[in-house]
């Protein structure tokens, strides 16, 4: 049929789709197409027919007031977002926070870290001074020189003892070690070990020198690195 | 008001009391809507009011979480559907239920009414039939006259988008029904 050309424009015509004008012209005078539409029309009727059945459904009278009761029972999940979430953040954060605080090497705490040579060289070199005034008795021994602490003027490392270290010349390490072993033990030989130092007469056995214990703190003495400059405190 | 409402600050349960008059207007507003939907999708009133009962259940947990709430019909409507499509599909005995439940009075034109409502079924059947996408259109823009620009708002897409899948929604519906009013079995 010669009309079939039409067929498919004439169909989409019936659905809603705007007619060309050569379409239009042709269904005013073909039966068959008109047949063709009146066909579609009537399935497009009787799919709103359906559908206005579905428009006129409505619910029963109490339905809204059911739905408030319904809603009324359901569980609410929600609090206002506004300040829950922020909170919860906040709070885990400072959660995490404290346990990583509370499992951090106390060295590593910028605030608690020791001081390197300032307490030892307070404390060591004072005591020292004290027990070579008493050791010698009226001959005072010049302890200042032999425990003078020295700090290098480096920026300090990562690493940081949990003891204060002490910078002592190489060759004096081991000497100035039992010095202060000395000095905590309250020793007598102490004094002979300061006048060895710088090459004094040790006091004999009958000088009735003592010596109490003092209080030092423990330090780590160290050698001094030959390429570290040095500032004399 | 809730229970857990007095365990909270002042401002906090103002601020619920707003939500729930808000709330409260939205049911107003929306329950013929998601009814309607339910209803499209179910076929049946109780199952119908059931669904979009749930649904309204949820959008008022979730209500303090819509961002925007003129989206409020939108999200109903995409939940009331998700929900009846899922009920619909997890009880396949709807049609039965829907037959003994339809007890309407007999009128005069018994045979116009049966005609009609036979008629009705088909199509309804051939609705089911469709893609989800397209299906939806085709009830929206039943439900309360919706036209395209409301339709498309109501899915968030653009209405040249409702308006293609409006027509391919009635072009398919017209192949697989043209036999209703010939006679003949399509394909």
């Amino acid at each position: 049929m010669a009309c079939h050309r039409f067929t498919d424009a004439i169909r989409a015509g019936a659905l809603g789709a705007a007619l060309d004008a050569d379409a239009a012209a042709h269904l005013a005078v073909c039966s068959d197409c008109q047949a063709v539409f009146e066909t579609e029309d009537r399935v497009m009727a009787a799919i709103d027919v359906a559908l206005e059945d579905l428009a006129s459904a409505t619910p029963s009278s109490h339905f809204a007031s059911r739905v408030r009761a319904h809603v009324a029972q359901a569980p609410r999940r929600w609090t206002p977002a506004s300040w829950w979430m922020p909170a919860t953040v906040a709070a885990l954060a400072l959660l995490v926070s404290a346990v990583v605080v509370s499992r951090m090497p106390v060295e590593r705490l910028p605030a608690r870290e020791a001081p390197r040579s300032r307490p030892v060289e307070g404390s060591g070199v004072a005591a020292a001074e004290r027990a070579g005034d008493r050791a010698t008795n009226g001959a005072r021994v010049e302890t200042k020189r032999s425990t003078r602490v020295r700090r290098r003027a480096v920026p300090e490392p990562a690493r940081v003892a949990q003891a204060p270290e002490i910078l002592v010349p190489g060759q004096r390490r081991q000497a100035v070690s039992r010095l202060f072993a000395s000095l905590r033990a309250g020793r007598p030989e102490v004094v002979s070990m300061l006048m060895n130092l710088h090459g004094g007469q040790a006091p004999g056995a009958g000088d009735g020198l003592t010596i109490e214990p003092l209080h030092i703190e423990p330090v780590v003495i160290s050698a001094m690195p030959s390429s570290a400059p040095i500032v004399d405190k | 008001m809730h229970e857990w409402v007095g365990r909270w600050p002042d401002s906090l349960v103002s601020s619920d009391a707003g939500l729930d008059r808000e709330f409260e207007e939205r049911i107003r507003d929306s329950s013929g809507l998601a009814f309607s939907i339910a209803y499209s999708v179910l076929r049946n009133r109780a199952d119908a009011e059931e669904v979009a009962q749930d649904a309204f259940a949820r959008a008022f947990r979730r209500f303090g979480q819509l961002r925007d709430r003129d989206r409020f019909r939108a999200w109903l409507t995409r939940m009331t559907w998700r929900l009846a499509v899922d009920r619909w599909r997890a009880d396949r005995r709807r049609a039965a239920r829907e037959d003994a439940t339809a007890a309407e009075p007999q009128t005069a034109h018994t045979e116009d009414v049966a005609i009609s409502r036979e008629r009705s079924t088909h199509v309804w059947l051939a609705i089911d039939r469709l893609p989800d996408k397209l299906r939806m259109v085709v009830v929206l823009s039943a439900i309360e006259g919706h036209d395209t620009r409301e339709v498309a708002e109501l899915l968030g897409i653009p209405e040249g988008t409702v308006k293609s899948r409006l027509f391919s929604a009635r072009k398919i519906l017209a192949e697989n029904l043209r036999w209703l009013v010939t006679g003949l079995p399509t394909r």
